[in-house]
Order: structure tokens, then sequence, then C-alpha cells
């Protein structure tokens, strides 16, 4: 048997389930997936076949999720992990700061953590990295402006200033990120 | 009909068979999923799940990564002193339960 066909079957098989399982809430959806890859990674290419035979239809193991995870069913739920959603979510977050400073981008943050089609590292992560720059950003940008500015006050509007923008270069460059992975997932 | 009292009852017991499971030694997914599965318990991986992360975050199991000598790493998962604490409660209602049921729903003459 060609080594190779085991695991392409194998990793034909996750991405069904990939896709089977976009809706769920994430960390139902993880375990999930990571415990079947888990199964798959360690049996001997000969028993992958039928271990995969076993486990069922992607979609099936899905729908069992389902009914277990969700019981909200309907409208609500299903709008929250559409493309329409998934595009209006990266543009509040990219762009919600510019019109409604701070507040924008916090109604940004909760359509993120509301929807089902991002893991919660993704959740985490993406409000996590803008304000991390933003704070590397006004740490150097004071460090290098307290040598050269004549008041406490230039200084921390220099750094402000600059911070503010790669905060919201950066949560453009997030939410774009955020919107290429949601995509993939609700198509 | 038959089908869907089956899915009702296991519904309402299917936690409680896990902690079960995992009383007695730290169990892997695809594990749980067998023994259980075999006994008609739960419907699947699919159904299983959903039930461990449930456990987990209620704090009633915990998992861990353990080594294996004859592959990669597995997540195994174990039951906890408040997942042995719920089981005991679970166990002094349970059997009362299945008493009154079968008193009330009869049984001697059903096939």
């Amino acid at each position: 048997m060609n080594e190779t066909q085991p695991q392409a079957e194998v990793d034909r098989y996750l991405e069904r389930l990939d896709r089977a399982l976009v809706g769920l809430p994430s960390g139902t959806a993880l375990e999930i997936r990571d415990g079947i890859a888990e199964e798959l990674s360690v049996l001997d290419p000969t028993s992958v076949h039928e271990r995969i035979v076993q486990l069922g239809d992607p979609a099936q193991i899905a729908a069992e999720a389902k009914a277990q995870s969700m019981p909200e069913s309907g409208e609500g739920v299903a709008a929250r992990r559409s493309v329409a959603y998934v595009i209006a979510t990266g543009a509040v977050i990219g762009f919600g700061g510019v019109v409604v400073p701070l507040i924008g981008w916090l109604v940004g943050l909760a359509m993120l953590w509301v929807s089902p089609v991002w893991h919660r590292w993704e959740k985490v992560v993406a409000p996590a990295a803008s304000v991390l720059v933003a704070g590397i950003s006004y740490l150097t940008v004071s460090g290098i402006a307290q040598g050269q500015a004549t008041s406490v006050a230039a200084v921390v509007s220099v750094a402000l200033g600059t911070a503010a923008v790669l905060f919201g270069l950066a949560n453009i460059l997030i939410a774009l990120w955020l919107v290429l992975v949601g995509l993939r997932r609700v198509r | 009909m038959i089908r869907t009292i089956g899915a009702q009852l296991r519904k309402g017991v299917a936690e409680y068979c896990v902690l079960g499971a995992v009383s007695s030694e730290p169990m892997y997914g695809w594990q749980l999923a067998e023994t259980l599965g075999e006994r008609g318990l739960v419907g699947g991986v699919g159904t299983l799940y959903p039930i461990l992360t449930r456990l987990r975050d209620s704090g009633l199991v915990r998992s861990f990564m353990s080594e294996s000598t004859t592959g990669p790493a597995r997540r195994y998962y174990e039951i906890t002193p408040a997942g042995t604490k719920q089981l005991g409660e679970f166990r002094r209602e349970w059997l009362p339960f299945v008493d009154a049921v079968n008193q009330t729903v009869g049984g001697a003459n059903v096939e």
C-alpha cells in the first residue's frame, strides 16, 4: 500500500469534518476534531480506512453533536454563521473603532464572541494582538520622545497618537484575518 | 416511537454513564466511544465529545495527555473528586428510580 494513501484519506476526512463542524460551539468542535485526528494518527496505515468507516459520515457526527450542544436553534444561530455576518463582524472590528472610538471596536468584539464560526483561541488572540501592538508602540514611542520632547504632555501626546494609529492598523489586519478564516468555514 | 423512547432515556443518563466509565480508570475518546457505543449508551463520537466538554467545563472530569510506549500521546479523561461525588449521588437516586418506574409501568407481560 502506498504510504501516502492513508494520510491522504485522513486529510480528506478531516477536511470534511471541519466543514461539517461549522456552527458548533468552538470548544466542542475543537474537541471532536482533535479527538478524531488523534485517533487516526495512532493507527497503523492498514487500519485507517476501517476506522474512518467506523467513525462514519462527518455530517452525521456533526448532527449528533449539534443535537447535544445547541438547545437553541433557528434563525438567530444560523444568522451568526452566515457569510454576511462574518463580513460584518470583520468590518466592525476593523473600522468600528474609527466611526465610534473604542465602543465601535467593542461592538465588533461582541459580534465575534457570540458567533460560533470562530474558535475560542481566535476570539482571545484577536483583541489581545491589537492591544499588544498599541501597548508596545506607546512604550517605544514614549521612550524615544522623552529624549526629544520638552514636556510630559508632548511625550504622551505623541505616544498616544502613534499607538492609536497602529492600533487601528492592527485591527484592520486582524479583521481581514478573521474574515478570511470565517469565510473558509461558512462556505 | 421506540427509537424516540430510547433516545430520551439515553439523554437523561448519558453523562452519568460517561462518569461511570471513567470512574474505574482513565479512558481516551475512542475507547469511551467504543465501550459506551457497544452498550447502546451513546450514538458515537458526535454524541460523546459534547458530553465530555460539558463534564470538563463542570469540573466533573479532567483530561490529560499521556505518552504511550506504542505510539503518539493520547488525551485521556479521568473523573475528578467532584465527579465522583456526583456519580455517587446519581447511584443513590438511580436504583430507587428504576424500582419506581418498574412498579409503575409494569413489564412482566410485555415483550
